[in-house]
């Protein structure tokens, strides 16, 4: 897949993970292992663009004695999901098209 | 590798970056291990799981515009060192005849501080002392000849003794406070030579 594609997808689906519950970082991982093996090397550099962005913040929570952080989505980040199912949407309808010459 | 070291390694390779983003790398790798060793993975597992620091690092930094990095932590070009002394020797007949030039005028300041401060002193003992002859002549007139001048002239002695004492406290306080400036300034500067000893 285009690494640039790639990484749009990726930085979403890690939004997707967050939109309806803060999670901390290797919960993400965990989350995400059924639909995509990410690493912590690969979820790292997105959480801190995202952060850059403001589509998440970041909070520190004590767990078990140590500081544990939050990954809370923004009311950005949750407008970025919407533009990506919206792009698929017209995406999807030109695949169909597209099939649909073919097909014929 | 265990976490310890794992972190040691990661934080001296990352020492180029600013403070901020190196403790917030440390924190989040630091965190991988802890969560995956309380989902019941081994120690040495969990560290062998998540990557090496050699491979994070190299990572994190190619993230990081090179405007961020702090160029002062990486290490210092051995071969700079010869040409910094020899520029130093070169320039010699330029700073150094400079250099005796403002310690002469910076010690004669001073110098001058204290030789009016001594004045002060010669006066206050001065007339601190003449109260004595001035008491003995007054009283002598006195008991002689003229017992109003007499008088007056004992009267002017303690005056005089008076001006003499206040001045000679002021000596001192003054003496005093030149002492504890002096000793402060030349603090102010070994401490600050110490310090930068440290940065080397």
């Amino acid at each position: 897949m285009d690494i640039q594609l790639k990484r749009g997808l990726l930085d979403v689906c890690v939004l997707a993970a967050i939109k309806e519950q803060d999670a901390y970082g290797y919960q993400i991982i965990k989350d995400l292992k059924p639909y995509m093996e990410i690493s912590e090397s690969t979820l790292y550099p997105i959480l801190r663009r995202l952060e850059a962005a403001a589509l998440l913040t970041v909070r520190g929570a004590e767990h078990n004695g140590r500081l544990r952080k939050y990954y809370k989505i923004t009311s950005a980040g949750v407008q970025r999901i919407a533009d990506f199912k919206e792009e698929w949407n017209e995406l999807l309808s030109i695949y169909r098209f597209v099939t649909k010459e073919e097909a014929e | 590798m265990t976490k310890q070291d794992f972190l040691a390694e990661l934080s001296e390779r990352l020492k180029e970056l600013p403070a901020q983003d190196s403790a917030e790398a440390l924190a989040f790798w630091g965190e991988m291990i802890d969560d995956r060793m309380e989902d019941g993975t081994e120690e040495e597992s969990a560290v062998g799981a998540i990557g090496t620091p050699a491979a994070i690092a190299a990572q994190i930094l190619g993230e990081v515009p090179a405007s961020k990095r702090i160029p002062a932590l990486k290490e210092e070009k051995q071969g700079g060192r010869p040409w910094r002394t020899l520029l130093v020797i070169i320039g010699a007949p330029l700073w150094l005849p400079l250099l005796i030039a403002a310690i002469a005028v910076i010690l004669s300041l001073y110098i001058s501080v204290w030789a009016i401060l001594i004045s002060l002193w010669a006066a206050a003992i001065s007339v601190t002392v003449c109260t004595l002859p001035l008491l003995a002549l007054a009283v002598l007139s006195f008991i002689k000849t003229d017992a109003v001048g007499g008088l007056m002239g004992i009267g002017t002695a303690f005056i005089s003794l008076g001006i003499g004492l206040c001045l000679l406290v002021l000596s001192l306080y003054l003496s005093k406070l030149l002492c504890r400036l002096t000793v402060r300034m030349l603090h102010r500067k070994i401490p600050q030579d110490k310090f930068k000893e440290e940065r080397k």
